[in-house]
């Protein structure tokens, strides 16, 4: 029998906490205030290239591994890639299950059988990883971001699925 | 990932994300998601558990397929038995000191799993780092 449930975590609460005692500099969480965009006259997903973003620093063996220092490169991971070549590398979270089972952090495979069973129509060519704990708003937004986007339409997906860590 | 998220959208590509911090979705106000709590690091599932990430990432897609606003979803899986697993997230003690960064040393180095895939990615990209194309295969 489970115990009762605690609520989510408070990540920022906990976190400007932990900064706090440590003496850091306070990081400036973004809060996005004016209406949201959305795409619009999406197909269904059967139908659809999707794409895949994830940040936990994935990269496939024969790449250059990400650094730790606001790193603001991405790589372009075949969707076909053997997946014991995918490696997982990060300054910000225990990497345990990500190097024993990168579709922790990575669900390329979850994708894969997605696309098998039509539930997904195709899968984009490439998926996309980046590293993520990139103290500047301004370089993902000015720097990080515009490149996805750039790459996405390139691979001409029509969704895309994000997975941060 | 809010920004990122935003970015494509406007650009006409639909997003779907999935979380495992709630508060900080709800604050960069990524368009769909859905929150699965679990710990950091373990945002598609568990280890060797392929039915349960396949339902995660089914989850997450089926946001595209029927929501049109804004939307954060709670799934129903849970990591174990209890939820002790989050005492010890980002706590500190109550008097405030003793507070612990448990976050690696920040370096312009690539920080590779294994000293061979150092090897291979100089066979590929020279002795230095490829700035040019940061390591990424086209």
């Amino acid at each position: 029998m489970g115990t009762n449930r605690q609520p989510p975590i408070n990540y920022i609460e906990r976190i400007t906490a932990t900064y706090d005692a440590l003496g850091y500099e306070q990081y400036q969480w973004r809060e996005t205030e004016s209406p949201i965009s959305f795409a619009k006259g999406m197909k269904p997903v059967s139908e659809s290239k999707i794409g895949m973003i994830a940040t936990g620093g994935v990269y496939s063996s024969g790449q250059v591994a990400f650094h730790y220092r606001d790193d603001a490169s991405y790589r372009a991971i075949s969707s076909s890639v053997d997946t014991s070549e995918l490696r997982a590398t990060h300054f910000a979270y225990d990497l345990t299950g990500a190097r024993e089972d990168i579709n922790v952090v990575f669900p390329i495979e979850a994708m894969r059988m997605l696309e098998m069973e039509g539930y997904i129509g195709t899968l984009a060519d490439n998926f996309l990883t980046c590293m993520g704990g990139i103290y500047s708003q301004r370089s993902v937004e000015e720097e990080l971001a515009p490149k996805l986007v750039e790459r996405c339409l390139q691979e001409e997906v029509e969704a895309v699925l994000l997975v941060p860590v | 990932m809010g920004l990122i998220a935003h970015q494509l959208e406007k650009a006409g590509i639909a997003t779907t994300s999935i979380s495992t911090a709630k508060d900080i979705s709800e604050s960069v106000r990524t368009p769909r998601s859905v929150f699965l709590d679990f710990p950091q690091g373990y945002t598609t599932g568990k280890i060797g558990d392929q039915k349960l990430a396949i339902d995660i990432v089914k989850a997450a897609l089926n946001l595209i397929d029927t929501v049109e606003e804004e939307t954060l979803t709670t799934l129903p899986y849970r990591w174990g038995d209890d939820d002790s697993w989050k005492d010890t997230v980002f706590q500190i003690p109550e008097s405030g000191s003793g507070a612990t960064d448990n976050r690696l040393e920040r370096s312009d180095h690539p920080q590779y799993q294994t000293s061979q895939d150092r090897e291979y990615a100089k066979e590929r990209h020279g002795e230095k780092d490829c700035m040019l194309c940061s390591g990424i295969d086209y």
